[in-house]
């Protein structure tokens, strides 16, 4: 059981729909403040983090990068930048926990995740 | 010339504030700095990562916006100083580099502003009164969000009751809102009143609601960080009496509401948007800089609400800037005083940490449907110059589509009713000159 935590800024409850949708039933998902997200992701008690913000990268991971360090934490779609199948997939094989993306971008980008996330 | 005055200091000044990492503009660079001052990053990475997050958004966001509004959107200046700031080393050079690097891109800023509106002007068809419309919607229904960050936090039954309150406050004051007093006439602003009637109802259903999410101590283990910023309160103080000023006279705005409201002279509404959207900015502005001891060049953008504020009372030339300069200083320095307090607060009641959230999705949820709503009619407006109405709204419809469906979108939701309108301006002219329009 993968456990996933939504935090960011906008659209938690979708982004959450659409983790579970394609999570196979193997992943526990909770869509917290994005504080307790990151704190969560932070002392082991969930394993991937997801949010998203107008842009992708500020609110979507600003308290995962503080409280995880960047090198925990990637955007994956940005406004004007969306990373490709593959460079989400060396993301997460380079041990990022936390990912960062548009709203308009989280029915194309979770799906590849959670591909990864469950192989 | 003033403005030109006012966009170079502010823009040297925001990249001065990021070259001696004293602040940036973007929430999600903020917390990158912490590796950056903990010497796991090198100067170089930070410039790359700032040119990274922020350049997207100068393009696709701030400019885009910026354009179809008619009113430079401060990331148009902040984000480019994140930039400008760390790609120049944190010496003396670099400072001085900087300073005058910021100064010559708030310059530019307002010279492309000025003359696109002079170029769209020559056009055959001048489609820039239309354009404005873009914002119709957004203008007219921004009174109604609190019902939904209301809905977002405490269920649809509640956010009903805090609709039907904001609707009938709206009623009642656009009939009975105007006041005889000897020869005044004081009307109170129905969807102004209407908002601040929802927000408040909308604070009252938020401080009770319970949560279960646990508090954290942030401000007292990172008290050594908001002694860090309070240290460097004067340069803030001037960057909020900038910012106050140059909103009083209309040279920037914060947002999409209040933008348009400001353009239109209704000063006092756009003040109120500006304060509510501040204070769903506090959480995560005040909460990244708190952990991290860099804050925002803007603050939580209670100063500018400040200068919009002051424009609302309507002071004559040359007092108006000169008071929101003093009014927007001293807001600043009062958001770096409580910053510490306000800290506190969040950590001990999570609901007013949600709120900020939900107040952020409920407006960019609104200004979403307002702008491609606005982009239908303004589209058609313009397109009907040239007797083909209706190309207009296809247009909208299509492109928002095969946006929706693309599996990399092409343009932020936000973006596509403006983007549309403005690159059928110039098709509506195209028509016109190829003597393709349809007389009407």
């Amino acid at each position: 059981m993968l456990k996933i935590v939504v935090g960011g800024a906008l659209n938690k409850n979708e982004n959450a729909e659409l983790i579970e949708k394609y999570g196979n039933g193997q992943v526990e998902v909770k869509v917290m403040g994005d504080l307790q997200a990151a704190m969560a992701l932070k002392n082991g008690q969930a394993d991937y983090y997801f949010g998203s913000c107008q842009t992708g990268a500020g609110g979507a991971l600003s308290m995962a990068i503080a409280l995880n360090g960047m090198s925990k934490c990637v955007p994956v779609a940005m406004v004007g930048k969306v990373l490709s199948d593959e460079e989400i997939e060396q993301a997460i094989k380079d041990g990022k926990t936390a990912f960062g993306f548009v709203p308009e971008a989280a029915a194309s980008v979770i799906p590849v995740i959670m591909d990864v996330l469950l192989k | 010339m003033f403005n030109y005055i006012i966009a170079a200091l502010i823009g040297a000044m925001s990249a001065v504030l990021a070259n001696r990492n004293i602040a940036v503009y973007n929430d999600g660079f903020r917390p990158v700095y912490t590796e950056y001052l903990n010497g796991n990053m090198d100067r170089k990475t930070l410039a790359t990562t700032s040119f990274a997050v922020s350049i997207g958004l100068v393009i696709g966001f701030a400019f885009t916006n910026s354009i179809a509004m008619g009113i430079v959107i401060i990331h148009t200046y902040l984000l480019m100083g994140d930039i400008i700031g760390t790609w120049f080393p944190d010496n003396k050079k670099g400072l001085i580099l900087s300073a005058i690097v910021g100064a010559l891109w708030g310059i530019a800023v307002v010279t492309f502003m000025s003359s696109i509106q002079a170029f769209f002007a020559m056009f055959p068809v001048n489609f820039l009164p239309q354009l404005a419309g873009v914002a119709d919607y957004v203008v007219a229904t921004f009174a109604v969000f609190p019902a939904l960050v209301v809905a977002y936090q405490n269920g649809v039954k509640k956010g009903i009751i805090t609709a039907i309150v904001t609707l009938v406050g709206y009623m009642l004051v656009a009939r009975f809102g105007v006041f005889q007093i000897g020869d005044f006439t004081l009307a109170l602003n129905a969807p102004g009143m209407a908002m601040l009637i929802g927000t408040i109802v909308m604070i009252v259903f938020a401080v009770k609601t319970k949560t279960d999410a646990q508090g954290a101590d942030l401000t007292n283990i990172f008290s050594a960080n908001i002694d860090v910023i309070k240290k460097n309160w004067f340069y803030f103080a001037i960057m909020g009496g900038l910012l106050a000023c140059a909103a009083s006279q209309c040279y920037l705005t914060t947002d999409v509401i209040s933008g348009p409201l400001a353009l239109k002279g209704s000063f006092a509404e756009a003040a109120l948007v500006a304060m509510v959207r501040a204070i769903g900015y506090i959480p995560l502005v005040y909460t990244t800089a708190i952990v991290t001891g860099v804050f925002s060049p803007a603050g939580s953008y209670f100063s500018i609400a400040g200068g919009l504020f002051v424009a609302a009372m309507g002071l004559s030339m040359p007092m108006e800037p000169i008071v929101a300069f003093l009014v927007g200083a001293l807001i600043m320095g009062l958001e770096i005083i409580l910053l510490g307090t306000i800290g506190s607060l969040l950590d001990k009641f999570p609901a007013l940490r949600e709120l900020g959230d939900h107040i952020r999705d409920a407006m960019s949820k609104i200004l979403e449907l307002a702008l491609l709503v606005g982009g239908f009619t303004s589209s058609f407006a313009i397109m009907n110059e040239v007797g083909l109405g209706s190309l207009g709204p296809m247009a909208v419809m299509i492109i928002w589509m095969l946006n929706k469906s693309a599996k990399k979108p092409m343009l932020i939701p936000l973006a596509v009713g403006p983007v549309v309108a403005i690159l059928l301006g110039i098709v509506a002219n195209l028509i016109k000159i190829l003597g393709l329009a349809v007389i009407v």
